[in-house]
């Protein structure tokens, strides 16, 4: 289902939309010079909520939401028609990908997008499953879980054309999970900016009105995510000394793997020699010249 | 035991993927193959960002050619000029200040017919300064500050996201050892029965009665 993410609104996933619930939306204009800036950049801020099957052995496996946001800038590439190009990621297992990807129109920002700018878009896993399939289309997005870990591939293809034409496509693919409970943190911002001050203020889903403490809370998220992204390094260091020792351990079996090779070698050459030397010998009394 | 091992381990793959996860102005750590020439483009927002990046060649399947020479690297800024190049690199760093805000180019270049797989992560990061401070009456210090910080964590990301390219990298050159080492052991023993079989026959021909009798 091709829908456009319209600001406001919070998407879970492949298309959906889901309303928090809430009664709407509250405009409030912190500064015009943000406003201004975030025109100029034209890329939104906004909260993207993922869930994911958090593997948490007290709570055993409930769906925890998460809550973030996330500055969307993407990738530019250019497709030539009747042309793959794919790109990928190495995703770990349980970890939830979302990606939006469109044509970038190369008319003027009025005018319809050109028929033939359509491209053909497929997501498919290490194994060849196949996560997203959309045939044809301008814009779409995407959203599934990784079930194995490794390399998740989206290749988008272009139709031919006669005089044969290049299509900019904008990929923004977002992967990683983070399941953290903030329901009972703060209210559920969403901005336009370009940088941390300005933002409109939902109606939180628990309390009533929020405070326009704007400044205060917006820091204490930010921090809460630098604390966050701490957490996410020291892991990856642990990871990457996993597969430091994995690999060490496949170099130290390759090391004695070679030697006994070696070795064998020389006993199946010296083998050889000494089965040509017999054979020859029986060959020759048996002809009687020796 | 063995179960909640299981689970620790994965909660550590789902807390690991916490890094892949983008805050500020960034992309996934993202693979493309390079059959000459492929380029992606990046927003730069403001003039003086720093742009940093790394990007790794995993080429696989290295079992009967030689090692691959390397790709060009090439950024160019929206103006035209080249902002920054590395040549006939398997990978590296690279960071540089944007002289102006745009689209930039970051292009690999691949000089053999081989294609070869790129795995590429590019961050812009903005810290706002005094200019900025003046200009928007909410802006802080602190986040300046705050800034700072996000910078600083953003590029130990960035390098083990480097790290972990190169490790990948690693392991396909030693399994492709291991590989090769098998293949041409075994092979070395085939033909060394082979050439020591052909001996022998060759031998037993020259004695045989059919071929002249007293030839030899």
């Amino acid at each position: 289902m091709r829908k456009e993410r319209r600001k406001g609104e919070t998407y879970l996933g492949d298309g959906e939309e889901q309303h928090d619930g809430t009664n709407g939306v509250r405009n409030i204009r912190v500064s015009k010079a943000a406003e201004e800036r975030a025109e100029r950049s034209n890329f939104v801020l906004n909260f993207v909520i993922i869930t994911d099957l958090s593997i948490n052995p007290k709570k055993g496996g409930l769906l925890l939401l998460l809550l973030s946001t996330t500055l969307t800038q993407s990738v530019r590439f250019d497709l030539q028609s009747a042309h793959t190009k794919c790109i990928a990621e190495d995703i770990k297992a349980d970890a939830m990908t979302v990606g939006n990807y469109k044509i970038i129109n190369p008319n003027e920002p009025n005018h319809p997008m050109p028929d033939s700018h359509k491209i053909t878009v497929r997501v498919t896993s290490v194994k060849g499953n196949n996560y997203h399939y959309a045939d044809r289309v301008e814009s779409g997005q995407f959203a599934f879980q990784a079930r194995e870990p490794g390399d998740y591939m989206a290749c988008f293809w272009a139709a031919d054309h006669k005089p044969p034409i290049t299509i900019t496509v904008d990929l923004d693919w977002k992967s990683g999970v983070s399941a953290k409970d903030w329901s009972n943190a703060i209210c559920i911002a969403y901005a336009k900016s370009g940088n941390l001050a300005g933002f409109v203020l939902h109606h939180s889903q628990k309390k009533g009105q929020c405070s326009v403490n704007a400044k205060a809370k917006v820091m204490q998220l930010e921090l809460e995510k630098l604390f966050e992204t701490v957490t996410s390094i020291h892991d990856e260091m642990f990871y990457l000394r996993e597969r430091e020792e994995e690999m060490q351990k496949l170099n130290v079996a390759t090391n004695s793997r070679m030697g006994f090779l070696s070795f064998l070698s020389l006993v199946v050459c010296l083998s050889v020699a000494g089965l040509q030397l017999w054979h020859l010998k029986t060959f020759f009394e048996k002809k009687k010249i020796i | 035991m063995e179960r909640r091992e299981r689970m620790k381990f994965s909660k550590v793959y789902a807390m690991v993927t916490l890094l892949l996860f983008s805050f500020v102005r960034d992309i996934s750590a993202l693979s493309v193959t390079v059959n000459d020439v492929e380029c992606v483009y990046e927003y730069v927002l403001y003039e003086g960002d720093t742009v940093s990046g790394n990007f790794v060649v995993v080429d696989h399947d290295i079992f009967w050619s030689s090692d691959h020479p390397g790709i060009d690297f090439i950024v160019t800024s929206p103006a035209g000029n080249t902002v920054h190049t590395l040549k006939g690199t398997s990978g590296d760093k690279f960071e540089f200040k944007a002289p102006r805000g745009g689209m930039y180019k970051f292009c690999f270049h691949n000089p053999q017919s081989t294609p070869e797989t790129v795995s590429f992560y590019i961050h812009v990061g903005h810290i706002p300064n005094e200019h900025d401070l003046a200009k928007d009456e909410h802006l802080d210090p602190i986040n300046v500050k705050i800034a700072e910080l996000r910078e600083a964590l953003e590029s130990v990301t960035a390098e083990q996201k480097y790290l972990k390219a190169r490790d990948a990298r690693h392991r396909h050159t030693n399994e492709s050892t291991q590989k090769r080492v098998i293949f041409y052991t075994v092979g070395e023993y085939l033909l060394l029965a082979l050439a020591s079989g052909l001996q022998v026959m060759y031998i037993r021909r020259l004695f045989s009665k059919s071929v002249g009798y007293n030839r030899v």
